[in-house]
């Protein structure tokens, strides 16, 4: 009988894997290799959603919502499921459905409160909506952990892109502000431990060969008054330094919040690259005002990181 | 930088020598406002 059960426990190690699920890890590689990943953030369910044609039309692999997803602002899970449910029956979303892969995570206005962090009392069951949002099964194990962090694994060996998607509400202490402005906090977190863990484990000896780092507030700008990982220093330069300890091959960050899109760099000792934060926002509404008070070709520099701001001209010098 | 509604879009070019992603920020008139060459 010991046999048996040693032989069956084998078997099942064999055949099944028998692990433990793993925290955060919502989707397995892919065999076809992927080229081609969108994303965007900043969804107001009620206005018009102009760019869903144009996005179906790239054929993306990978749809990437970056938070704002919907305009919740709510502590009713009923409001907010509402609400998800009016973004998801756009038709043209419907499409994008059909032909791709979609993941994401949230910012605040989706959380559930304007600038919201770890003090939002309803997060657990707000998860769980967003996860319904996302068509996560109810047996993955994002249902389980506390955190909607995830990270996503697509292609084969040697042309693997790992999306990891960080969840920067959930645990983020709450932002200390002066005069009503948001001011630096070298005491608050972002991530909160458990999520660190996670997010060195994702990082540390990876085997793909491009690391998307998806982050629904801005990870490298410092010099605006708005959300941003900058409101937390250290969390901020822990963050670098992890990238600069564990080099993953081909880390860019991503991020959304800011009714703007945006480039930044920044150079980080020990890293072999640059790390960019690519910001796109917003897919239904912009803002004018950011534009008049930030105006033309900022440049900001400091001791420990270099970050440009790059802007191009539209039409109707827009 | 683009105050227009857009989305991103990120293309992998696994035949590049090094590697190479290029980024696009693509408005709602099917203009490209911002592109982003990164080479890893």
């Amino acid at each position: 009988m010991k046999n048996f059960v040693t032989l069956f426990l084998l078997s099942c190690v064999v055949l099944t894997g028998c692990r433990a699920p793993k925290s955060g890890t919502a989707t397995s590689p892919t065999q076809q290799p992927i080229t081609t990943i969108a994303f965007g953030s900043c969804s107001d369910q009620k206005r018009p959603q102009p760019l869903w044609d144009d996005i179906v039309a790239q054929k993306p692999d990978i749809w990437i919502w970056l938070g704002d997803n919907i305009y919740g602002d709510s502590e009713s899970m009923d409001t907010l499921r509402t609400k998800y449910a009016l973004q998801k029956s756009n038709p043209v979303y419907q499409q994008l459905r059909q032909s791709t892969s979609i993941i994401g995570v949230w910012d605040d206005h989706d959380y559930g409160v304007n600038d919201g962090g770890k003090e939002y009392p309803r997060r657990k069951e707000s998860q769980q909506v967003m996860l319904d949002f996302l068509d996560v099964p109810t047996n993955s194990p994002l249902r389980k952990q506390e955190g909607a962090y995830s990270s996503h694994t697509y292609g084969p060996k040697g042309q693997r892109v790992k999306v990891i998607l960080l969840d920067a509400r959930y645990f983020r202490d709450p932002l200390k502000k002066e005069n009503k402005q948001n001011v630096p906090d070298p005491s608050g977190d972002m991530l909160g431990e458990a999520q660190w863990k996670w997010l060195e484990q994702q990082l540390t000896n990876s085997d793909a060969d491009i690391h998307i780092i998806g982050s629904g507030v801005q990870v490298l700008p410092e010099e605006h008054v708005y959300e941003k990982w900058a409101n937390f220093p250290t969390a901020r330069q822990r963050l670098l330094n992890l990238v600069a300890k564990t080099k993953p091959k081909g880390a860019l960050f991503i991020s959304g919040d800011r009714h703007m899109a945006e480039v930044s760099k920044v150079s980080v000792p020990g890293l072999p690259y640059d790390l960019f934060d690519i910001t796109s926002s917003g897919l239904t509404h912009v803002s004018a005002h950011m534009w008049k008070r930030t105006g033309i070709g900022l440049a900001k520099w400091s001791p420990n990181s270099i970050t440009a701001l790059l802007q191009l001209i539209g039409p109707r010098n827009r | 930088m683009v105050t227009k509604l857009n989305y991103g879009l990120i293309t992998i070019d696994w035949a590049a020598k090094p590697l190479m992603a290029t980024v696009r920020i693509n408005g709602d008139d099917k203009a490209t406002y911002l592109t982003q060459e990164i080479t890893f």
